[in-house]
């Protein structure tokens, strides 16, 4: 039988990764990873050797990726032939990593004579990178002249309009992308952004028509509707997108401003709550806390307490240690199995802060 | 002149590595003697047999008390055997006659660890820096040494100039890894240790420090599989109690008991082992949760597809931090 490559296995998607499993007799169950992991293990362990070895120029575009462009440079620099302009935008693209830009301008301006195409994509990050925006633009159009339906270039024009602020611009060139692959997640939002809240709910209505499934899509539908004032429908679409995602706490907390703004104040409190839960976000405890004030009466001559508002400060500024030993008072009591467990769990920290040592040469 | 033999300037005869037969008449006494010494010392102490190599070596320094090579070796036995100060003294004696001999003060800091006087080990080996900036060796020892000595964001510095030249150094990245673990930077500290895994797959150290780190996290799920990837390498019954501990976590009270078992077979003395076993049985009536063919369990991943189509997903949740 022959084995797959361990590159074929990094890049298997779920169905592809489950037959591999089978077919090498392992346990295809579990999550993505454990099932990826188990197979390139057995890959290692029992698969013949592997014969390749990593050439200078997949050294080189290793080492720009982890960080070290210097040694990076030196290794292109060693793989540049005449033939060949890849080279030329490792090159470039290592320089860009080091901050020398003009050289990385030069660089990816010697691959474009060379013939590719892309690699104006890449000039055009390093001069956005640099700063000069226009010219960045000015080199992505003559891109779009050249390959109008690429969608990689209406991405990275509408990524640097962004940047700028020329919100008319960026909207066209989102509107370009969803016609060419269908997605109008991004128009939609770029809508939004520009206040365009009835646009942006017939870009959001034509992208759902396509792709049911997308709960961000229906979250950011829901607010359109909000803006608009038609809490029903918002509440309907926003209920659509927690069904979709449940653990998502922007989307929670989008549903408790949409019942919130319907009266229905309790309810909307144990929305916030639950998105708190997931993640103790700025804005869902400011959302908390407003709707806290608006409902605990003031005792006059009193000051109200400001708990929740002023809590990510407090928690932030305490000492660690003392947070620690704090918490399980502060938490309410759980089942014994559960505070079992958590001594075992602090028992093993404390083991972890006393027993992990590093490795000598 | 015999055939292979050459006239030396001084009037000595030097000996061709084709003729050694010849070398007692060729050499002064003593010189062939020394040689000898050497080489039967060395090759005790490649045996095992450090009696007879300190033997040797001793009578090596008796021919020539200004040989840092003999004195280097005498070092490396005294040391196996244990007696750490002579051991030190031999070290010193060679840097007194060659001080720019590095083999000599990587010695003298692997010696000055095993006594415990770690400030001095760092001297020893920022000695070694000074020579010799690049020496990997020396940095990451060094780190180790900081280290012990809870000089963290020193020791971090050691490890990230040894990442500077060597990003693939999987050890370096472990103590950096180890480091920020001591810093509470904890996930940091798994980021490191993914990138020991990743580049030495098969690194005991990197995958017990990751079962550390999982816990100090509360991510029980991740540290059951760190610590059943470190026990495929190397079995421990210190190891298999961290285990337990983390199936105890996960309310899986028979795993977690079958744990403490093989730790206590292990090492039967391992108390903490057998107070946890008491505490698995008396979860065990309350709770026992059994995850079949599933290794993840604890991990839950939303949107992950192995997790969509998991018949356990619902437990996994409850237990998955």
């Amino acid at each position: 039988m022959t084995l797959p490559s361990a590159a074929e296995i990094e890049h298997a998607d779920w169905p592809a990764l489950k037959e591999h499993a089978l077919a090498l007799g392992l346990n295809p169950k579990g999550r993505s990873g454990m099932v990826r992991q188990r197979i390139l293990d057995r890959l290692r362990t029992g698969g013949t050797e592997v014969v390749w070895r990593a050439g200078r120029a997949e050294q080189a575009a290793l080492l720009t990726r982890l960080g070290s462009p210097d040694v990076a440079i030196r290794l292109w620099e060693s793989t540049i032939r005449l033939d060949s302009p890849a080279p030329w935008v490792g090159l470039g693209t290592a320089y860009e990593r080091a901050g020398r830009l003009g050289e990385a301008v030069k660089c990816f301006d010697r691959a474009v004579q060379m013939g590719d195409d892309a690699a104006r994509l890449h000039k055009a990050h390093a001069l956005a990178h640099g700063g000069a925006t226009e010219a960045a633009l000015a080199e992505l159009d003559v891109a779009i002249s050249a390959r109008p339906n690429d969608v990689r270039t209406w991405a990275q024009r509408a990524a640097i309009l962004e940047s700028i602020g020329r919100s008319d611009e960026v909207i066209l060139a989102y509107a370009r992308i969803g016609d060419l692959v269908g997605n109008r997640l991004g128009l939609a939002r770029a809508l939004m952004k520009a206040h365009r809240f009835d646009d942006a709910e017939i870009a959001l209505a034509a992208h759902l028509a396509d792709h049911p499934r997308d709960a961000t899509a229906w979250s950011n539908r829901g607010v359109c509707l909000a803006k608009r004032e038609r809490w029903k429908a918002a509440l309907e679409a926003l209920q659509q997108a927690t069904a979709l995602a449940e653990r998502d706490p922007s989307i929670l907390n989008n549903i408790a401003c949409v019942l919130a703004a319907m009266g229905k104040t309790d309810e909307a409190l144990r929305k916030l709550r639950a998105a708190r839960r997931l993640h103790e976000d700025p804005r869902i405890l400011l959302n908390e806390a407003a709707l806290l004030e608006r409902t605990t009466p003031v005792v006059p001559g009193k000051k109200p307490a400001p708990i929740v508002a002023q809590r990510p400060a407090h928690r932030a500024g305490r000492p660690r240690t003392r947070r620690v030993a704090r918490k399980p008072k502060s938490r309410p009591r759980s089942t014994p199995p559960k505070r079992k467990a958590r001594r075992r769990a602090n028992a093993s920290a404390r083991r972890a802060r006393r027993a992990h040592r590093p490795r000598r040469q | 002149m015999a055939t292979g033999v050459l006239e030396a300037d001084g009037g000595d005869q030097v000996m061709t590595p084709s003729d050694p037969m010849k070398a007692e008449h060729r050499f002064l006494p003593s010189v062939v003697s020394l040689e000898e010494s050497m080489r039967a010392g060395k090759r005790n102490l490649s045996a095992g047999q450090l009696t007879e190599a300190l033997g040797h070596f001793n009578a090596a320094l008796k021919l020539k008390p200004r040989y840092d090579v003999a004195w280097i070796a005498r070092g490396q036995v005294l040391k196996l055997q244990g007696d750490f100060p002579e051991a030190l003294r031999s070290f010193a004696e060679a840097l007194v006659l060659k001080p720019e001999n590095e083999e000599a003060w990587m010695a003298l800091g692997s010696v000055l660890h095993a006594m415990g006087r770690f400030e001095e080990e760092v001297e020893a080996y920022e000695e070694i820096l000074r020579r010799n900036p690049r020496s990997v060796e020396a940095l990451v020892n060094k780190g180790a040494a900081l280290h012990e000595l809870r000089k963290y964001p020193a020791a971090e510095v050691c490890f990230d100039q040894v990442l500077e030249m060597r990003p693939e150094y999987a050890p370096a990245w472990n103590n950096k890894g180890a480091t920020l673990l001591r810093r509470g930077k904890v996930d940091g500290a798994l980021a490191a240790f993914a990138r020991a895994v990743h580049f030495d797959p098969d690194f005991f150290d990197a995958y017990v420090n990751e079962v550390f780190a999982d816990q100090r996290k509360g991510k029980h799920g991740e540290a059951v599989i760190a610590s059943d990837r470190a026990l495929r390498l190397r079995e421990t019954s210190w190891l298999w109690y961290l285990k337990g501990l983390s199936h105890l976590a996960l309310l899986e009270s028979s795993l977690a008991a079958r744990c403490f078992e093989r730790a206590l077979e292990l090492d039967p003395d391992l108390k903490e082992a057998r107070r946890s076993l008491r505490k698995a049985k008396e979860l065990r009536k309350l709770v026992d949760l059994y995850r079949g063919v599933y290794e993840c369990f604890g991990t839950l991943e939303v949107g992950d597809p192995g997790c969509e189509e998991c018949e356990i997903q619902a437990r996994c949740q409850e237990v998955t931090r």
